[in-house]
């Protein structure tokens, strides 16, 4: 199973004037388990189109079907919202309960499951994001710092176990470590329970070092769609439509410009340090 | 100049205080950063220069005027110009020139003199060429430093910047970058809370905070050499010092100095 995205075609309308299509003629499969980071700069469409996958939105012309599902027919939209969790731009403005529990608690209760399945839920929830049950189930959201805030959002969403997460900027305005403990959990999510991650990110490094697929909307268009690797070795075409790229893609630029033979493919350290150890081997 | 002396502040409600007993100058001319983890107290010490929180213990002064002191702080505001995170939140007219001119305009600066402060400040910017452009067609970066503009039309000596670059795409980011830059260059004293750090190869002096205290300051050069600091601060490297690091335990004889991909590869390169 997996999302399947044809032609989709938006537009936003203003005063009942269509304006320039915000999305133009997207054809593309995401797979079942594959982390497909979305890049591109402010304005593209990115957030836009994540709003497709769920039915927030609909195009005016293609279609957006998540494991069969067409997202514009209303009489599926229950089923699609259940199958795609989605976790905005900073989730924790969205927090509003007395307490940690009856925030996560919202979603699952909202599904009609019994008492003792969203206490299981919400339990599973919590824990799969750090936030220990035992401590802060009876908390106020409001007293946790920035980073458990941003958590306690997201494990709002998943506790409604959506097989697809997808994230706006999930990692905006926390310090390194509270990036970490996010990307972390997204690992964690796709090894463990299959769920298949869609993440709208401005980091490369990043989208270098986690997604599978990258997709490069560039005034709603799929720019490049493909792997990291392949999708950061055009540096030369991203920069030129506004965008950075990896660090590790900055060395090797750097590197190749001072005569060294570097494949412009490698985009993580990991894959930096390996190619290091092949020339030292060589040597 | 501007001096904390033992500073301590407390959040009301809040179980510990947000700054413990933190002392720092700051030199006229000079580029500093503050970086920390979320919740460290760099926002709360930047707060304190201009007077907006005052310590509950210890004191700030600037050229010498404390902020305790209130007949100080009209003074203090027209030397410390201070720029936030949100860029919608600090803009308040609707066309740029107007909006640069709007500081000056409140305090009686005269008209013909308010031209030419809000043409300087435009231009040391970038942004000349949009002095007539409607404030909301801006995009995040160019918004930033059209409230920069506003601050520059007060001439102001110390220039503060409160993880001012944290809502805008990367683009944005060095866009705000280079003018900040720039302003140093010209002579401005800058003092930076931010969370990227790469924004801070270049500058002066890093200082890290963690829990309300200053646990390290040095030259960006200094400060990455203790890695081990920075994790505990949960704080990392940027990306170019961690592969760096790694070189270096391989045996690559690379300096301290190697901070972005220009500079190590610079080193790097003629080892290979």
């Amino acid at each position: 199973m997996s999302i399947i995205v044809s032609h989709l075609t938006f537009a936003y309308t203003q005063g009942g004037k269509r304006l320039e299509p915000t999305l133009k003629d997207l054809t593309f499969t995401i797979e079942e388990g594959s982390f497909l980071g979305i890049i591109g700069h402010t304005g593209c469409g990115k957030s836009t189109f994540a709003k497709h996958l769920n039915g927030l939105l609909f195009g005016e012309k293609g279609a957006v079907t998540v494991d069969g599902h067409d997202v514009s027919q209303k009489s599926e939209r229950k089923k699609v919202r259940e199958l795609v969790g989605m976790v905005f731009q900073y989730p924790e403005y969205q927090l509003f309960a007395e307490t940690v529990f009856d925030d996560v608690a919202f979603g699952p209760r909202n599904m009609k499951l019994e008492p003792e399945e969203v206490k299981t839920r919400v339990t599973e929830a919590m824990q799969l994001v750090g936030l220990d049950p035992e401590r802060f189930s009876s908390r106020s959201p409001f007293d946790l710092s920035g980073g458990e805030r941003r958590r306690a959002a997201i494990a709002g969403v998943l506790a409604m176990r959506p097989k697809y997460l997808v994230l706006d900027e999930p990692m905006a305005g926390l310090d390194p470590i509270g990036r970490r403990e996010i990307l972390t959990l997204l690992e964690k999510l796709r090894s463990e329970s299959g769920c298949t991650i869609i993440m709208i990110s401005h980091s490369m490094d990043d989208i270098a070092n986690h997604a599978t697929k990258v997709l490069v909307l560039e005034q709603g268009s799929a720019f490049l769609l493909d792997t990291p690797q392949e999708v950061f070795s055009h540096a030369d075409e991203l920069q030129q439509i506004g965008l950075s790229v990896p660090s590790i893609t900055k060395l090797c630029i750097e590197m190749n410009r001072r005569g060294i033979d570097i494949p412009r493919t490698i985009c993580t350290e990991q894959a930096f340090m390996d190619w290091i150890r092949e020339v030292k081997r060589n040597a | 100049m501007i001096r904390f002396d033992n500073i301590t502040y407390q959040y009301e409600n809040a179980l510990s205080p947000a700054l413990a007993d933190v002392s720092l100058e700051i030199q006229d001319g000079e580029f500093i950063a503050i970086v920390g983890h979320n919740g460290s107290g760099k926002s709360t010490l930047a707060k304190h220069i201009n007077g907006l929180l005052l310590p509950s213990k210890g004191s700030v002064t600037v050229n010498g005027m404390d902020t305790k002191v209130e007949d100080n702080l009209l003074k203090i505001r027209q030397i410390v110009g201070m720029a936030f995170q949100n860029p919608d939140n600090q803009l308040v007219t609707t066309i740029v020139e107007e909006d640069v001119a709007f500081g000056p305009e409140n305090l009686g600066v005269t008209p013909s003199e308010i031209r030419q402060r809000v043409d300087e400040a435009l231009h040391a910017v970038g942004m000349t060429d949009y002095a007539e452009f409607a404030v909301h067609h801006l995009s995040g970066g160019q918004k930033q430093r059209i409230a920069i503009a506003g601050i520059l039309a007060l001439k102001p000596q110390v220039l503060v910047l409160d993880e001012a670059s944290a809502m805008l795409d990367p683009s944005g980011r060095a866009e705000l970058l280079s003018t900040v830059k720039q302003l140093h260059d010209q002579g401005m004293t800058v003092l930076m809370v931010t969370q990227y750090m790469d924004e801070t190869v270049d500058c002066d002096r890093i200082v890290v905070m963690k829990g309300g205290k200053i646990v390290l300051t040095g030259t960006p050069s200094e400060v990455f050499q203790h890695t081990d600091i920075l994790l505990q601060s949960n704080l990392v490297p940027p990306e170019a010092v961690a592969v760096r690091d790694s070189l270096k335990a391989m045996g690559y004889p690379l300096s301290d100095r190697a901070l972005n991909a220009e500079q190590l590869s610079e080193e790097l390169c003629p080892l290979l």
